[in-house]
């Protein structure tokens, strides 16, 4: 009976002394600094956010800074959230421009914030040079040009004869996904490329290339497009021919038209980086480096600048896509920071 | 008017300086047709005449404002606004609206507003056409992403998509459409008073004062009409393309100017018709069109249609009128 007092004594103890110690620790402020919640991608980003700031418990301490495109009014938002929460904060970004990164990390790091970065950043800027900003991560361009090349290969069979519409030619993202398709063009050699033009990112121009590629080369089998935009203009240049549906296009962006296009049978593929769950991890890494969960120092040069896996959404995982992407929200699991770690930037 | 200056230079060029660009069209058609037997088939005949709406009705609208001795860039702000309007007033995704072919009345409307404004701006201000219609074009392209939040509006009314994307028998819908607007425009231009007014300003705004014409009035009447077309642009666009988009006429602006070019109107103003426009509009497809035929790289393709344009303006002009370049 004593010995049973005793343990039921001790365990109140530590429950006491735990919830004290809880208690006098600060509550750690989640910011978030995008663009705009005006498109659907960073909104997705922001619910991510959200949804990763409930399960932390820190509802109350989510702040979503929104720049509208202007670089120095991010830089502005940052350093306010760190005066208000008096260093208290961690923080996941979408620098406006590459080069705005520099001046936030060297803010940040002035003030012992750990905070994290996607998308853009100057090549020659190293994060391991920084203590506090923990690591800078990216999409694979190559991948999504490389993966959606290939499946639109297989669906017509890996022979015949296709087209290719690239981006705005000298962009960096468009160079990338074009050496995707190249690498997979290799793979197949039955497929051959009768033609490829410089659609610009855009529907309208992608639409009067395909018109006029389909009067060169009335038989086309398949259109490969460097994003949803142009793969979206495809499909209507294809309609006007009553061949949507026949010829199968792909495309990068997963924007909503592409989605259900897929849906359709009109497309075959296009990639998400999942915003969902760049606005939750951003901010779950940051957190984990302030907390001691993942010791920053220790951390490999390959760990501080990496790629991260996108979502391939093709007809085979439509349907699991749709339900909780669109029209629900998936589960992650927080912790699990190196899930989608792929390779360093470096490497 | 018994002499309109425009006619004193008819004379002075003769048949060929007067046909240069039908003839130039020709050539270029016959080259092609020896080059790729593809391009003189009834399929690619047909692709072509796609492809010439609605960009021919921009570029018509633009040949107005050319002939006016004016210029006008607020092409892609409009036609891209209108068809945003269009895709939130036929059967679309994000509201309940369903007004069918009704909309295209409220295209037109826009259109024509946003073109009086250039021309009120024009006249009232005393602004240069050049920086009135830039700034009605960032104007137009800002109201067209804070309506949208730079999403494409997508539309599901498939009767409406038929002026975009139909055909009777063979021939694009949009292609009749857009030569019943050409038709039109001829016979306002050839037939009524305004279309030697608008002639006569271009060549020289100061003698079409003297003789009386009420210059403003005309002006603001080009650019409501040239707004007007932009609408009626803006919904063929957004018909044929599934959506409603402010990006959707990105390079209508250059494209337009361009087919005015190789058709032969001077943008000096006080030249051209509308024969010219059509002509100039072809031109520019084929050549596109060509390009791709031929299989010439897409990395020059931009650089010749850039020198084509200088060479068309170098011959076409008629520089003993002009006393200074500006």
């Amino acid at each position: 009976m004593r010995k049973i007092l005793v343990v039921v004594g001790l365990c109140l103890l530590v429950g006491l002394v735990g919830s004290v110690s809880a208690f006098a620790e600060e509550p750690v402020y989640l910011g978030t600094a995008i663009r705009s919640l005006a498109n659907p991608y960073h909104a997705a980003w922001a619910k991510g956010a959200e949804m990763f700031a409930e399960w932390a418990g820190l509802k109350d301490y989510n702040v979503i800074l929104t720049c509208e495109g202007s670089s120095e009014k991010q830089l502005n938002d940052i350093k306010a959230l760190v005066a208000r929460s008096k260093g208290n904060v961690v923080f996941c970004i979408d620098p406006n421009q590459s080069t705005d990164a520099v001046a936030i990390a060297n803010e940040l790091e002035k003030e012992k914030v750990y905070f994290l970065t996607f998308w853009n950043k100057p090549d020659d800027v190293k994060v391991s040079d920084y203590k506090y900003w923990v690591c800078h991560v990216t999409f694979d361009n190559r991948a999504s040009g490389y993966n959606t090349a290939k499946v639109l290969f297989d669906a017509i069979g890996g022979k015949g004869k296709v087209f290719a519409l690239q981006g705005l030619l000298g962009n960096s993202a468009a160079i990338e996904r074009w050496e995707g398709f190249e690498k997979a063009l290799k793979e197949y050699p039955d497929i051959e490329l009768v033609g490829w033009e410089a659609g610009d990112w855009l529907k309208t121009k992608a639409y009067n290339l395909v018109s006029n590629a389909l009067a060169a080369y009335p038989d086309i089998k398949a259109v490969w497009c460097a994003n949803d935009a142009m793969a979206t203009g495809a499909i209507e240049a294809l309609r006007a021919r009553g061949l949507a549906g026949k010829v199968p296009v792909s495309g990068v962006d997963a924007i909503p038209e592409m989605i259900t296009a897929i849906q359709n049978g009109e497309a075959v593929a296009t990639v998400s980086s999942d915003a969902y769950w760049q606005g939750g991890m951003g901010l779950s890494i940051a957190l984990a480096a302030k907390k001691g969960d993942i010791k920053v120092e220790e951390l490999p040069e390959n760990k501080r600048e990496w790629i991260a896996k996108s979502i391939l959404i093709t007809k085979e995982n439509i349907d699991w896509y749709v339900k909780n992407y669109v029209e629900g929200t998936p589960q992650y699991d927080w912790t699990n920071y190196w899930e989608r770690w792929v390779r360093g930037i470096r490497e | 008017m018994s002499v309109t200056r425009v006619e004193v230079r008819k004379r002075k060029f003769g048949f060929l300086g007067e046909n240069a660009s039908l003839i130039a069209l020709v050539l270029l058609s016959v080259f092609l047709s020896i080059v790729n037997p593809r391009f003189f088939t009834l399929d690619n005949l047909f692709n072509i005449l796609d492809l010439v709406s609605p960009l021919g009705i921009t570029a018509l609208a633009m040949g107005f404002v050319l002939m006016a001795g004016s210029i006008d860039l607020s092409v892609e702000g409009v036609v891209g606004l209108s068809g945003i309007v269009a895709s939130f007033l036929v059967k679309n995704f994000s509201n309940q609206n369903d007004f069918g072919f009704f909309s295209i009345f409220f295209c037109l409307f826009t259109g024509l507003g946003f073109g009086l404004l250039n021309g009120f701006l024009l006249y009232r201000f005393k602004i240069p056409s050049f920086m009135a219609t830039l700034g009605v074009g960032f104007i137009t392209t800002g109201v067209g992403i804070l309506v949208t939040r730079g999403n494409p509006i997508v539309i599901t009314d498939w009767s409406f998509r038929q002026i975009g994307m139909g055909k009777v028998g063979v021939v694009p819908v949009a292609f009749i459409l857009t030569m019943g607007v050409f038709f039109l425009a001829w016979f306002l231009s050839e037939r009524t008073v305004f279309g030697r007014y608008v002639l006569a300003i271009g060549g020289d705004e100061a003698i079409a004062r003297d003789l009386g014409i009420n210059v403003n009035r005309v002006k603001i009447g080009v650019f409501g009409l040239a707004g007007a077309l932009y609408g009626f642009a803006g919904a063929i666009l957004t018909a044929k393309l599934g959506s409603g988009d402010i990006n959707a006429p990105i390079g209508f602006t250059f494209d337009s100017i361009g087919s005015c070019v190789l058709g032969g109107i001077a943008i000096t103003g006080g030249m051209g018709n509308v024969p010219k426009v059509l002509i100039g509009i072809f031109t520019l497809t084929i050549l596109r069109n060509g390009m791709i035929l031929m299989g010439i790289s897409p990395y020059v393709q931009q650089g010749v249609i850039g020198m084509i344009l200088i060479a068309t303006v170098a011959l076409t002009i008629d520089r003993k009128k002009i006393k200074i370049m500006k």
